[in-house]
């Protein structure tokens, strides 16, 4: 991953700052970065959303594609994640280089998506062990200020708000089955992300833990705990991150932060995607030039 | 004729027989009778055995009553590949992990072979950084690969426990042991499970391995998901499997002295060892 | 005498007031912890603390470190460095090699800027130096030759007959008496014995 290289004297520094509540830019521990989310950025593609959160810049694109449904699970369509780290965020990517980084996200995203409530797979399911919709969740790395995971999750539920998928008729003629598209290209079907869970990173320094880590934050913490909490504050995913390990108390008191945190994250971006949304096409959007 | 062997003499499109069984007789075969008379907090019986491979630098084998059975080995230190060292400067060792699933260990169809878990290997890898004293080994790396040869249930918290073990057996400075547990949630909500087996673990909505380091008390490794629960069902999680760790601790503890007295003791007769009482516990 | 105690990575010793933290051991808040599992071993020194230790009957493998004395092979030269492979830390041998570089700069002590590499090392002789440093990211350990008890020990000639040094900066083919530059090492007595 991108990393910064920082100096015992500025370490102490950022250490004490975080002890006194009160970090370099300014932020208290349990603050997280202003945040610009917009959706419906790129057009190719069946939902998208770009998130910046400092110097972290995430685009995602949804693509829904027909395809069959998995052997176990005859009457849902599925979700694919894909997460390329693209040689732009830094030049350790180039090549093969970000590679490693990209299945870790990409696991850690399957992670929290597996579970029956996150989001309802059944919708997608188009004629039950033939056809259902397979969505190819596409992040993109475009620069990396620290704190990925909590943006890339952003950004997929943003993507996943925004995402319209076509609706399909079958049709049962003579011998076989016919699918047709809806003449209407705003009859769409529209997922529900209330309980799309998003990714609290809480960092340890010191004695105390911080959100939203910048990259200077990342090199002076030795271990990380990333838990996913859905907007209703429940626990989805439960991961320690790093090459340190954590107290037990401390990871109560994570536990109970990431949970009001995250319930925070999650009623700020509805409200934006809310707002958005509500503003219709009279939204002027600002895309990349902004 | 010559037959093409390459081609599968069935029809073109198959579906999996499992599809057309009744619900109701599929979930007569987990018997939830069982699932619900068992003890929560217990944990399986475990079998450790270090040192058993003779070519690696150390290694230990630990299997659950479950059927589990994993075998851990450690290489190195040797000199590391490419740029030694972490960044920060300061010339740290290298760990790295390897987690592997033999092709017939899981139930069903063979996987294929040689194929690796990278969110497995990491996992373990960040689990076990916290254990070693890396920065004993400046510019070297140290090779850990697990080889799950029959999973059972828990298969990463067995491999955690064989890691530790190996790593130790092979004269690795460790600040402690690592102990390790797995936890599963049954779907129909309820209490968390113990070291599940393969049934529960299967059937469960929320799985969570935890390993710890028992004497520093120090939490190392993390990894759960599933159907969500408020953080208060997680931390009670997390209690249980912080006492299950420290209970499975003292076994670990013992089948690492017998190997160092048994190395101590020098080499008298092999058969010797064959003899003893494996380490286990009982359900309680 | 009592039996031997043995302990396991992770278990408390004893605190710091009790004793001197030695080989296999680690200290926390003021206590020592074991970080081998091995067998346990208190040694008092006129009167001082004494030293907890944990040793393993197996020598637990040494890395190359600053300062030690390491036997290593040459394996390519030219005009600016040695390349060279570490076998042994002192009188202990390596599992698998590590790399080495001895500079042209660190290969005498004396008229450094007139030494040439190429009469000095040959590729093949096995050299005793010091480590003088781990090397950053992009180099591998740097070595020494500085001292008179370092440099080559063993050569051949190009008749591959094993060379005797006649000087500090010599060596003879008994077979051939052809005479060969190299920086030749006095080797200390106690090193002789076979």
């Amino acid at each position: 991953m991108a990393s910064v290289v920082l100096s015992e004297a500025e370490k102490v520094y950022i250490m004490h700052g975080v002890q006194e509540d009160l970090r370099v830019d300014g932020r208290s521990c349990e603050d997280y970065r202003c945040a610009e989310v917009e959706t419906d950025v790129v057009s190719n593609t069946s939902g998208s959303a770009r998130v910046k959160l400092g110097h972290t810049d995430i685009l995602v694109g949804v693509k829904a594609e027909m395809g069959t449904p998995k052997l176990d699970k005859p009457n849902e369509g599925s979700l694919e994640f894909f997460v390329d780290c693209s040689a732009n965020a830094t030049p350790e990517f180039e090549g093969r280089g970000g590679e490693e980084l990209g299945t870790e996200i990409a696991n850690t995203l399957y992670r929290i998506f597996n579970n029956e409530s996150s989001i309802d797979l059944k919708l997608l399911c188009i004629n039950p062990r033939e056809h259902c919709w397979v969505l190819y969740v596409d992040v993109l790395l475009l620069e990396c200020g620290g704190n990925l995971f909590d943006a890339i999750s952003l950004a997929v539920k943003a993507a996943l708000f925004n995402t319209r998928i076509p609706k399909v008729r079958v049709l049962e003629d003579e011998g076989g089955r016919e699918i047709e598209l809806s003449d209407d290209p705003f009859d769409c079907i529209r997922l529900n992300v209330d309980n799309v869970p998003c990714i609290v990173t809480l960092s340890k320094i010191g004695h105390r833990h911080i959100v939203d880590a910048t990259l200077q934050e990342e090199a002076c913490s030795l271990a990380s705990l990333l838990i996913s909490v859905t907007s209703r504050g429940a626990l989805t995913c439960m991961k320690k991150m790093g090459r340190g390990s954590l107290d037990p108390e401390s990871i109560f008191e994570m536990m109970e932060t990431g949970k009001r945190v995250g319930k925070l994250l999650h009623s700020s971006l509805q409200t934006v995607l809310d707002e958005e949304e509500n503003l219709g096409t009279a939204r002027k959007k600002v895309g990349f030039l902004g | 004729m010559p037959l093409d062997h390459r081609r599968v003499p069935g029809p073109e499109e198959s579906q999996s027989p499992l599809l057309f069984v009744p619900s109701s007789a599929q979930d007569g075969e987990a018997p939830p009778a069982q699932e619900a008379s068992r003890d929560p907090t217990a944990l399986q019986p475990l079998f450790a055995r270090v040192g058993l491979l003779s070519q690696a630098k150390g290694s230990a084998y630990v299997e659950l009553d479950g059927g589990t059975k994993v075998l851990c080995a450690v290489a190195g230190p040797r000199e590391a590949a490419g740029g030694g060292g972490g960044g920060g400067g300061e010339p740290r060792g290298r760990l790295v992990c390897e987690f592997r699933r033999a092709p017939f260990s899981g139930r069903g169809a063979r996987s294929r072979p040689g194929e690796r878990e990278p969110e497995l290997s990491l996992a373990l890898q960040e689990a076990l950084e916290p254990a070693v004293r890396l920065a004993r080994y400046p510019r070297a790396q140290l090779e850990v690969s697990a080889l799950v040869l029959q999973d059972g249930g828990s298969a990463l918290a067995a491999a955690l426990c064989a890691a530790g073990l190996a790593l130790a057996d092979a004269g690795v400075e460790l600040y402690d042991l690592v102990a390790a547990c797995a936890l599963c949630r049954p779907p129909s909500g309820g209490e968390w499970l113990l070291q599940p087996r393969e049934a529960e673990e299967r059937a469960a909505a929320a799985r969570l391995t935890v390993a710890l380091l028992p004497s520093l008390n120090q939490v190392a490794g993390l990894l759960g998901s599933g159907q969500g629960g408020a953080p208060d069902s997680w931390a009670q999680a997390l209690r249980l499997a912080l006492d299950g760790c420290q209970r499975l601790y003292p076994l670990l503890r013992q089948s690492l002295l017998r190997a160092a007295k048994r190395a101590a003791t020098a080499e008298p007769s092999e058969e010797e060892d064959a003899a003893e009482a494996p380490a286990a516990t009982t359900g309680t | 005498m009592a039996p031997a105690r043995y302990c396991v990575p992770g278990e408390r010793l004893c605190s710091l007031e009790e004793g001197t933290p030695g080989s296999g051991t680690y200290t926390h808040h003021g206590f020592i912890f074991a970080s081998l599992a091995g067998c346990f071993m208190k040694k008092s020194e006129n009167g001082m603390l004494p030293v907890v230790s944990v040793m393993r009957d197996v020598d637990s493998q040494l890395l190359p470190d600053v300062g030690a004395t390491v036997t290593c092979k040459v394996c390519s030269i030219n005009s600016r460095f040695a390349k060279v492979h570490i076998l042994y830390v002192g009188s202990t041998p390596l599992k698998s090699p590590f790399r080495g570089t001895i500079r042209r700069e660190d290969i005498r002590a004396t008229e450094k800027d007139k030494v040439e590499v190429y009469k000095s090392f040959r590729p093949g002789d096995i050299v005793l130096a010091k480590v003088i440093s781990l090397g950053d990211v992009q180099s591998n350990y740097l070595l020494t030759t500085a001292e008179n008890e370092l440099g080559v020990v063993v050569a051949h000639s190009e008749a591959d007959v094993r060379m005797v040094p006649i000087s500090w900066c010599e060596m003879q083919c008994p077979s051939t008496h052809a005479k060969e530059l190299r920086k030749v090492a006095r080797v200390q007595p106690e090193f002789l014995q076979t």
